[in-house]
């Protein structure tokens, strides 16, 4: 088999059966189910391992170097890795960067990044969060001010992950100070070896260095760095979150928190206990609901429709009960909750304050959960606010 | 203040004299940059500011003038744990001032207990008092370590958990089961047939873990059962006053960021989402405080043991589950910079990971409530 082979010809269960094996004889044990993001040092080597393989853009074009998965046959390669614990790589490249110059970029702009990225030369952050731009990521101020054939940067971005890591960025800069909020942003990649590019590390709440804070000072980036039209950068960001949107609702982190929340309840003898058992069928049956309803999402993925504003709804669901989980493992750990990393109850360890720290931002990020109910309520409901 | 309760005017003026003095001690020698740094250190507090704290009289409050103390109540150290638990002061003032001193206050008189003592209250002495068992649980009946008596002494057996402060206590004192009723003993940080090892927690402290195989004893102090109980059940009120000290700043910290931070062009405290959270936190406070207070009331009341239990578990359950439930809307409501380490708002968060547990959790202290409160008692208390 090689890279042109046509991975949607095979039946789905033959696919599954493939990336299983490949999966349980290739990645490496000791990386499974890590309990931080990794860094590019640590997972480097299975990152090349995947693009020699030509899997590391499942959802690319074959054309680009993908391998042109079908959205159902994409549903199940996803599900395989998470079944195994596989990390997220340094994927803002694959996920985002790719499929933007895919749809909007010029010829020689995929030329010359889809290889990059493939190859694991590029390693990609997101700067779009600044400051004083989060929810209200349209009011941005990092601005481009066209100098001859470059674009000139000032500005901050902020949140940025994992840009420590990172070789380039992509930014949501202004580009027009007099048009309204959403019509003067323009959609610009960066070297991160610019000069005038600086980053700092952020300590997160328990202590890894998991995002940065970006300076540019008088950024000189070419002018054909530029994605799409001038100006029109909020309308392929938009686009952008498309397919992505339904990972941020995958009941995945829930499931494996789960699992962990009743090895401890066993352990525990909590069993016995009635009125903790009640709170944990409570979260278990919200996690089976959960995972059914993000079936019917992914139904609508593999048929290949466009994702409504509804998909909102699986981001909170999941996030909040992958929270109430984290919670009810503290309470399950009793006095010995507020202990950090591998903790030895009677003879075997736990953790559950990473799961507690893992599951705080995943309801801040990607979207705060009130803008996500604001979005249902005046999209899908309707409500004037 | 309810009309028909007297108000000791008195009392009320020397604890707000005693709360201004608290205040004007932390905030000039207890800045939160202070917290930071000394977090993850071994041991993670000051000797010398703990001496500095018996040097206003604070470690040797409750503990009777004839040993050096002042003889004081609980409304008072209340007022103290509040004051430096605020500013995250990392001195183990709960478990020497409040826990120390009560179990040697409950011991029978004698020459080691009195000198442990009074060396508290001068701030010599900071004991590291062993009692729970591995499991966490809370039952004073059931003091981790056993003793039996040997030719020329004790020798004691067990290991204890979740021991505070992990390092830097400068003597043992183990709570054992023996024939006849609960002991104390006092062992030296190095004695044989002790080992030890730090478990780290959340904030940068660390528990110590106690494990006791054929250590010597030669002086048991007599505990009365009953009294070990009220001893822990003491701690366990000063313990949830420490966590409603920071409810209150991680509430207010969060009002103050709702009325600050400005997305969409208004302050987002303008938004009725988040403005009906924040006052969800105020309920939660004012319930918390409510139930300190009555806790703290019994204690300084003498009030009988099943009442005194009952308010102390309640207190605790209302005191952990709020400032979990405080720690999670105030990360929340201050989006990204909420889960940084440079933001204080993250130091109260990860202490009220290290002092919601301590004792037991919430669900254990519901639980011991209501087995003194079975269904059909349920107005009692
Ligand atoms: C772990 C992590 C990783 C991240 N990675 C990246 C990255 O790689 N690249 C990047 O660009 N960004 C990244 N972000 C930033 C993230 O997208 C923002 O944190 C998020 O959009 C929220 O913005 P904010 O932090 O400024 O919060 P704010 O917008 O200040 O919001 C504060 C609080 O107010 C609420 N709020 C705001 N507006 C409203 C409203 N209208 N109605 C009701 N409530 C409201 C919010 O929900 C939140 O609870 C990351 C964030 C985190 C936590």
């Amino acid at each position: 088999m090689n890279a042109t082979t046509d991975w949607n010809a095979l039946s789905d269960e033959d696919f599954r059966l493939l990336v299983r094996q490949f999966f349980r004889e290739q990645y490496p044990e000791h990386l499974r189910y890590p309990k931080t993001r990794l860094r590019w040092a640590q997972i480097r080597d299975w990152y090349l391992m995947l693009s020699k393989k030509g899997w590391l853009a499942p959802a690319w074009p074959v054309e680009y170097g993908g391998m042109g998965l079908s959205p159902a046959k994409l549903m199940i390669f996803t599900e395989e890795g998470e079944r195994r614990g596989v990390a997220r790589a340094p994927d803002m490249g694959i996920t985002m960067v790719g499929p933007l110059l895919i749809q909007h970029g010029s010829e020689a702009q995929k030329a010359y990044y889809l290889p990059k990225i493939l190859s694991g030369e590029h390693i990609w952050c997101q700067g779009y969060s600044e400051p004083n731009a989060g929810s209200d990521l349209a009011s941005l101020r990092t601005e481009a001010v066209l100098d001859g054939e470059h674009f000139v940067v000032n500005g901050q971005k902020t949140w940025t992950t994992l840009a420590q890591d990172a070789t380039h960025i992509f930014l949501l800069v202004r580009t027009d100070k007099s048009a309204k909020k959403q019509e003067g942003i323009s959609f610009l990649l960066a070297d991160m070896s610019t000069p005038g590019i600086e980053r700092r590390p952020i300590r997160n709440l328990a202590g890894h260095e998991e995002f940065c804070e970006c300076f540019f000072h008088d950024v000189r980036v070419p002018r054909e760095n530029i994605v799409g039209e001038l100006n029109r950068g909020w309308t392929i960001a938009k686009a952008l979150l498309g397919f992505e949107r339904i990972f941020l609702g995958s009941p995945k982190q829930s499931q494996y928190a789960i699992a962990r929340l009743e090895e401890l309840i066993v352990h525990r003898g909590l069993t016995a206990d009635a009125a903790f058992m009640d709170a944990y069928a409570r979260l278990k049956l919200d996690l089976l609901d959960h995972m059914a309803l993000y079936e019917r999402f992914a139904d609508q993925v593999r048929r290949g429709e466009t994702l409504g504003p509804d998909v909102s709804m699986l981001k909170i669901i999941g996030t909040e009960n992958y929270q109430r989980i984290a919670q009810l493992m503290l309470e399950a750990a009793g006095s010995a909750a507020g202990l950090v990393g591998d903790v030895e109850l009677d003879g075997e360890s736990f953790d559950w304050l990473t799961s507690y720290y893992n599951s705080r931002p995943a309801t801040i990020y990607g979207g705060a959960n009130e803008i996500q109910r604001n979005i249902l309520a005046t999209q899908l409901l309707g409500l004037k606010s | 203040m309810m009309a028909n309760v007297e108000i000791d005017t008195d009392s009320d003026a020397q604890l707000r004299l005693l709360a201004d003095s608290v205040q004007a001690f932390a905030t000039k020698r207890l800045p939160l940059a202070r917290a930071r740094r000394l977090r993850r250190e071994n041991p993670e507090f000051e000797a010398a500011m703990l001496a500095e704290m018996a040097g206003q009289g604070w470690t040797g409050l409750l503990i009777p003038e004839s040993m050096g103390g002042f003889g004081l109540g609980f409304a008072e150290a209340a007022v103290i744990v509040e004051g430096l638990s605020a500013q995250l002061a990392p001195e183990p003032f709960v478990p020497v001032a409040v826990l120390g001193a009560g179990l040697l206050n409950a011991a029978a008189p004698g020459a080691q207990r009195d000198a442990l003592l009074s060396g508290i209250a001068d701030g010599s002495v900071m004991p590291a008092c062993a009692w729970q068992d591995t499991q966490g649980g809370f039952d004073p009946a059931y003091p981790a370590f056993r003793a039996r008596r040997a030719a020329d002494g004790w020798i004691v057996e067990g290991e204890a958990r979740f021991v505070r402060p992990g390092s830097g206590a400068s003597t043992w004192l183990l709570v054992a089961r023996t024939e006849n009723g609960p002991v104390l003993f006092e062992a030296p940080l190095s004695a044989a047939g002790l080992d030890l090892s730090m478990e780290p927690q959340a904030d940068g402290t660390a528990l110590a873990r106690v494990r006791a195989h054929g250590l010597c004893a030669n002086e048991a102090m007599p505990l009365g059962a009953d009294r070990l109980a009220a001893v822990l059940d003491q701690t366990l009120v000063m313990n949830a006053v420490e966590l409603l000290a920071l409810i209150r700043r991680m509430r207010s910290m969060t009002l103050e960021y709702l009325r600050t931070r400005v997305q969409f062009g208004k302050p987002i405290g303008s938004f009725q989402a988040l403005q009906h959270r924040q006052v969800d936190l105020l309920l939660q406070e004012e319930l918390t405080e409510a139930a300190v207070r009555e806790a703290v009331a019994a204690l300084d009341a003498g009030a009988p043991a099943a009442r005194r239990t009952s308010l102390a578990s309640r207190a605790k359950a209302r005191a952990a589950d709020a400032a979990m439930h405080t720690a999670r809307e105030a990360i929340q409501m201050h989006g990204g910079i909420g889960v940084t380490d440079e933001y204080d708002l993250g130091l109260y968060v990860n202490r009220s990971l290290a002092l919601a547990p301590w004792l037991g959790g919430a669900r254990l202290h519901r639980q011991r409530w209501l087995a003194l409160n079975p269904l059909q008692s349920v107005t009692e208390s």
